[in-house]
């Protein structure tokens, strides 16, 4: 019974990381669809980047420098894909592409077909890990944006990158005083 | 047996890392002879003598460590146009498909109107084996190329970056004076 229970955990958690893959990998797909595309601008910061500023190891006394590398270390790549040209179609065409059941909105504007935003995430750990950051914007009368954010982004340290900034800002002002 | 083939196996190294450099030597072969295109090579045992002499004059402590991480650098082959000359965007397209069939990575990728701009490194053990740089704008004509082998330790990097960060770094973490609020009262 207990070798069964390690199997079906061993299934359950392959099939969640395929799952996982396959879903980064469909917006992988739709990027490389149109990364020589001409009517597109394209930014693209890879995991290899923000993985070789954390093997760096950098030892920093600075602590909003602290603060900004421990959000960066665990990043897996940022990627912008905008378009000025059929805004609504390549909307359409990205939420038929990427399975956004995964995701949860964070926010949804319509204006009918003139204007579309979506602003996706998906998150673990209880909602205290963001895994990724998707935001589609589209329209008959908009640019097409897409944006995927990927890695895993803890809001608590998000929250000390905040709060080393704040104290900075207050011990600036204090000073100045 | 197992000795033979160690032995059949370290024969076989120095041209794999050749091959690994089959996609530069092409893409630099192809272009460094179009007109108005200027281009340079540098071999590593310059780069090193030259980077020797200059520590000796360095001033600071920090300069001197720079120059020191430029030992680990080999061959530097660069080319550059700004005379209306740029390359097809196929073809850097091109370069970084083979690149990336050759164990490179991205490390930044920026395409807007024309214009390209993509970093790529081959890495392997926080060793930097090969850097490549282009930059190409077909609308106007602009290209630079840069690619160098190295032997860079990413541990060396970061201790130098870690010396320069905080002077560096602090103007981007100063926040913005607040303007003092202005009495109106009369």
């Amino acid at each position: 019974m207990k070798y069964l229970s390690i199997l079906f955990a061993l299934f359950l958690t392959t099939g969640i990381t395929t799952s996982a893959v396959a879903q980064e990998d469909a917006i992988s797909k739709y990027f490389s669809k149109y990364v020589d595309d001409e009517r597109f601008t394209v930014v693209y910061i890879s995991g290899k980047m923000f993985s070789m500023i954390n093997k760096m190891e950098l030892d920093l006394d600075d602590e909003e420098a602290q603060a900004v590398m421990s959000v960066v270390k665990d990043l897996k790549g940022l990627r912008i894909l905008t378009t000025d040209t059929d805004g609504a179609k390549f909307y359409k065409e990205a939420l038929q592409t990427i399975n956004t059941k995964g995701y949860e909105t964070l926010l949804e504007v319509r204006e009918g077909k003139q204007q579309n935003v979506k602003f996706l995430v998906k998150d673990s750990n209880g909602g205290s890990v963001l895994n990724e950051l998707l935001l589609l914007v589209g329209g008959e009368d908009e640019e097409f944006v897409m944006l995927s954010f990927m890695g895993n982004i803890d809001l608590s340290q998000v929250g000390k990158l905040s709060k080393a900034f704040d104290d900075k800002g207050s011990k600036g002002n204090k000073g100045d005083k | 047996m197992k000795n033979n083939l160690l032995i059949f196996l370290l024969f076989l190294l120095p041209g794999m890392v050749v091959c690994q450099n089959k996609p530069l030597n092409k893409f630099y072969r192809q272009h460094k002879h179009q007109e108005g295109m200027h281009k340079a090579k540098l071999p590593g045992w310059v780069i090193r003598m030259s980077s020797k002499m200059a520590k000796k004059k360095a001033d600071s402590d920090t300069e001197k460590e720079a120059l020191g991480l430029m030992r680990h650098f080999g061959k530097v082959r660069f080319m550059f146009s700004d005379e209306g000359v740029a390359i097809p965007a196929e073809k850097v397209a091109k370069l970084r498909q083979d690149l990336l069939d050759h164990s490179f990575d991205d490390l930044i990728m920026i395409k807007s109107e024309g214009m390209h701009l993509q970093i790529m490194v081959q890495e392997s053990g926080d060793i930097v084996h090969n850097i490549m740089m282009v930059f190409n704008n077909t609308v106007s004509g602009e290209m630079f190329f840069i690619s160098a082998k190295a032997n860079l330790s990413l541990k060396e990097l970061g201790k130098l970056l870690h010396k320069e960060m905080p002077e560096k770094m602090t103007p981007l973490f100063d926040l913005p004076e607040e303007e003092a609020p202005v009495d109106v009262a009369l």
